[in-house]
């Protein structure tokens, strides 16, 4: 490296190996980093980053060889799991509040952030544009908002090591903007980074170094001129690659549980109605004149979140919907989907029936599949990847009914596409970020529902899984079985076959093309 | 009824196969279930019973904290949320889940709105049971059933949500319409329940009195103090002293007996705490046993309920309260188990 003379180091992993619970892995990894240095960690998904990010942080042990940390260094970790610890902590209060006969209170950023001074938590809610949620309960901020929240509180912390893993997840193109420009600015200011990500275009202006990490081995350190050349990119998603190619060879696209629709018809069929082709006139959701406010809580009275808004999505038809953070855009699908409980209050029909009248919430999960960045938040029983995806079929978070060997079958396919195979004896909650994201589309896509909620199915997927899953999306809107509804903060991954469009532009107006 | 044998003695069961949603709506297709009370029990059955299909509504004072949270529930004034007397009348299922001392107040207005025919239900024995102390005596025109979910409100609602479900005692107290039995379960069910264990009454107003003073709180916190302070008597540092008699009690073993059994823990631990565990064991029985006897028939004979009643009438009740639990909150004991839980793992870093 050409560090060597001039290194004062801050941080190091001498030759170590890394333990998660039974798994040794990253062997022999040695990394170090100088003050000064900016770095950004690269590779697939299930590679490892996230486990080496944590061993450098010391979140998880090593089982031989050194860590390497002064006693004074602040490191900071925004993740994937900082967020989980944030709501499981919740949940678990949730239970306490319950008992005590305090159902209302919840946690907000601005308890999070009570130690913080208070020029300096304005300076940072200023800069993330954040100061009209912090008194909000983290319950009803959405996946992107809590993630501000995480960022925020590392920054205040004012660390010497601040590890960013994926913390674009979840934003919009302005917050990611905004972040970048703050970590551009943090970076200058003195603090060093390591940033985690599956985005070329995500890389700071100020990195100077880089490592790559394929299959739980670390390829290669060094300067970012050094290591990120295009071959050696190109290389590292190589693997997943030859996977997607091999799907497509034997039906050149991925085809998600085609037998399962032939045999169900003729099964007992959990289905109330037969499939039938619809005229298109009735359509599978109507929204009509809904006007509502932000947020969830009690006496909430701000600005409408959406004013007037109608929508009907026909039999067929495929949407994006698009729009900044807290627009709106996750709680049209929580509306649909029964988990915002303001469903029955506001004129919403779903399959020709309008809500409250009668239908039950499983009748309706019957026939909808779901991917949210809070599912894969939440969803993390003791279940294992293939259960995960069985539960699919009953609209369950985890398992809690006997499947048929024909669903078994079925849920075995759709992890053998999308790559997962040998995960699926791994519990849920000890596969990566991104393996979980596949397992929880593979969930939704099982049993190709009628109408299939994606919200951002795409993050946390390294480039080659996000083409895969694209595909397979484009795929499923072609093969016409399913009307695919997808709210992405990225508008270079709408697959091509959804061509109606939503945008929420975050005043409470709508427009449709 | 499925029958299970538990260790010899036969029980009858209902499970949500025999008895399933389809089964329970079809008995309640024409009722109005009226949850009366949006505070802790009301809002989880409320929603699991609509999420289920089952006409709701629910009645709750105007204007307070809790009709808010009804309104932001997705509860419609004037269609589906109404003042209590409102909520009642339209019921046909009157779902009465206020706090035991809400239901003694509040019972002359329900008993007005009351209509021949209704269902009055109850999630907790303890009103209908000491009636006579509570003055909560039903009218004889209408069915007296009760559901008992085994667990909090927390539960009911967040496991219904998973897919899965709770377990729930059910009784009859009084079967005026000839259905109140079958109204009963198919309102278990509609509330989410999995497994439905009959009871009465009477036994789950007793036994939850019982569980309560006795093993769950009353009795624990009891032999904790008195191991504590024999511990700390013999120079045992405090965190010592805590760590022995409550952390890993809560921290491990209560895990493995639940997962296990006692017997389990018995058969699996080490030699030396086998053979101590196996000869202790009689021991305290020995010296709890008259103790529990006293407790049960200081339940039954309406005692306990007679004190409870008398005591949350006192006006400086509160206050005596507060100075008793302030005495717990600031025994070394309790202090001590406080900074023990600083110090676990997981809250190394925070």
């Amino acid at each position: 490296m050409s560090t060597s003379l001039e290194c004062r180091t801050l941080a190091s992993l001498d030759d170590v190996t890394v333990r998660l619970r039974d798994f040794h892995l990253l062997h022999n990894t040695t990394w170090t980093i100088c003050r000064g240095q900016q770095w950004v960690v690269l590779g697939p998904n299930g590679s490892g980053k996230s486990a080496l990010v944590r061993a450098l942080a010391g979140d998880v042990p090593t089982s031989s060889g050194r860590r390497r940390v002064s006693t004074d260094t602040r490191i900071e970790v925004v993740s994937f799991e900082s967020q989980q610890a944030l709501i499981a902590g919740e949940l678990e209060l949730d239970h306490a509040r319950f008992y005590a006969g305090r159902p209302d209170d919840g946690v907000t950023p601005r308890d999070l952030f009570a130690n913080a001074r208070p020029d300096t938590l304005s300076r940072y809610t200023a800069l993330f544009d954040f100061d009209h949620l912090l008194d909000r309960p983290f319950r009803v901020l959405s996946a992107g908002e809590m993630r501000m929240a995480v960022i925020i509180r590392a920054l205040l912390k004012g660390p010497d090591l601040l590890v960013l893993d994926e913390p674009y997840d979840g934003l919009d193109a302005e917050a990611r903007d905004r972040l970048s420009r703050q970590i551009n600015t943090v970076a200058e200011t003195g603090t060093n980074l390591v940033l985690v990500t599956h985005r070329l275009e995500e890389i700071p202006a100020a990195a100077t170094h880089a490592l790559t990490i394929q299959d739980l081995v670390v390829q290669r350190i060094g300067p970012v001129a050094e290591v990120l050349t295009d071959d050696h990119v190109a290389a590292l998603y190589r693997v997943n690659n030859r996977r997607a190619n091999k799907n497509r060879t034997h039906d050149r696209h991925v085809d998600i549980g085609p037998p399962a629709i032939e045999n169900r018809d003729n099964t007992t069929g959990t289905e109330r109605s037969p499939r039938t082709p619809r005229t298109p006139r009735t359509p599978i959701v109507a929204f009509r004149a809904v006007t509502l406010g932000g947020t969830a809580t009690p006496g909430g009275t701000e600005t409408p979140l959406l004013k007037d808004f109608s929508w009907s999505i026909y039999g067929g038809e495929h949407w994006s919907v698009t729009g900044p953070n807290g627009s709106g855009k996750t709680t049209l699908i929580n509306l649909i989907s029964g988990e915002d409980l303001r469903a029955y209050a506001v004129d919403l029909t779903l399959f020709g029936r309008r809500r409250g009248t009668g239908e039950s919430l499983w009748e309706i999960r019957n026939r909808i599949g779901l991917v949210t960045p809070k599912l894969q938040l939440t969803y993390s029983p003791s279940t294992t990847v293939l259960e995960t995806v069985i539960s699919g079929y009953f609209g369950s978070v985890g398992l809690y009914r006997r499947p048929t060997p024909e669903q078994i079958t079925q849920s075995r396919y759709a992890l053998e596409l999308l790559g997962l195979s040998t995960l699926e004896d791994r519990l849920i909650s000890r596969v990566s970020n991104g393996q979980r994201r596949l397992a929880l589309i593979a969930r939704a896509l099982v049993r190709e529902p009628e109408l299939l909620l994606l919200d951002e199915p795409c993050q946390g997927l390294d480039p080659s899984n996000r083409s895969l899953i694209v595909e397979s999306i484009d795929h499923i809107c072609r093969r016409g079985k399913s009307t695919v509804v997808y709210i992405t903060h990225h508008a270079d991954e709408i697959p091509e076959s959804i061509t109606n469009r939503l945008h929420l532009p975050g005043d409470g107006r709508f427009v449709t093309t | 009824m499925a029958k299970i044998n538990f260790g010899g003695v036969e029980e009858h069961v209902v499970t949500r196969e025999e008895f399933p949603l389809d089964k329970a709506r079809d008995v309640l297709k024409e009722e109005t279930i009226a949850v009366i009370g949006y505070g802790v029990q009301g809002p989880a059955q409320a929603l699991n019973m609509r999420d289920n299909g089952f006409n709701v509504i629910v009645g709750q004072r105007k204007n307070g904290k809790s009709w808010d949270k009804a309104v932001a529930d997705g509860w419609v004034p004037g269609e589906t949320l109404f003042e209590i007397p409102e909520a009642v009348q339209r019921g046909t299922i009157v779902q009465y889940l206020l706090s035991d001392a809400g239901q003694k107040e509040l019972w002359p207005t329900i008993k007005e709105n009351l209509n021949e025919g209704d269902g009055l239900y109850f999630s907790h024995g303890f009103s209908v049971t000491f009636k006579d102390q509570t003055g909560i005596i039903p009218p004889k025109n209408v069915d007296v059933m009760l559901v008992a979910p085994k667990g909090s409100g927390a539960s009911v609602r967040s496991n219904f949500l998973d897919g899965s479900g709770i377990n729930s005692s059910y009784a009859v107290f009084q079967d005026f319409t000839g259905r109140a039995e079958e109204r009963t379960i198919a309102t278990g069910i509609a509330i989410g329940s999995g497994y439905l264990f009959p009871t009465t009454f009477q036994n789950e107003v007793y036994s939850d009195l019982t569980g309560e003073r006795g093993i769950l709180m009353g009795a624990l916190a009891g032999v904790m103090e008195a191991q504590y302070e024999t511990l700390r008597a013999n120079g045992h540092s405090p965190s010592e002293a805590f760590n022995e008699t409550v952390e890993e009690l809560t921290q491990s073993l209560i895990r493995l007996v639940g997962q296990n059994g006692m017997d389990w823990m018995y058969a699996n631990c080490s030699t030396t705490a086998q053979r101590g565990a196996l000869d202790w064991k009689p021991r305290f029985k020995e010296a709890t046993l008259p103790v529990f006897k006293e407790l049960y028939n200081s339940v039954k004979t309406g005692k306990e309920t007679e004190i409870v009643l008398r005591v949350n009438s006192a006006p400086d009740y509160r206050k005596k309260l507060d100075a008793e639990l302030n005495e717990m909150g600031n025994s070394e004991m309790w202090l001590t188990g406080s900074e023990v839980r600083k110090l676990r793992p997981e809250n190394w870093k925070k």
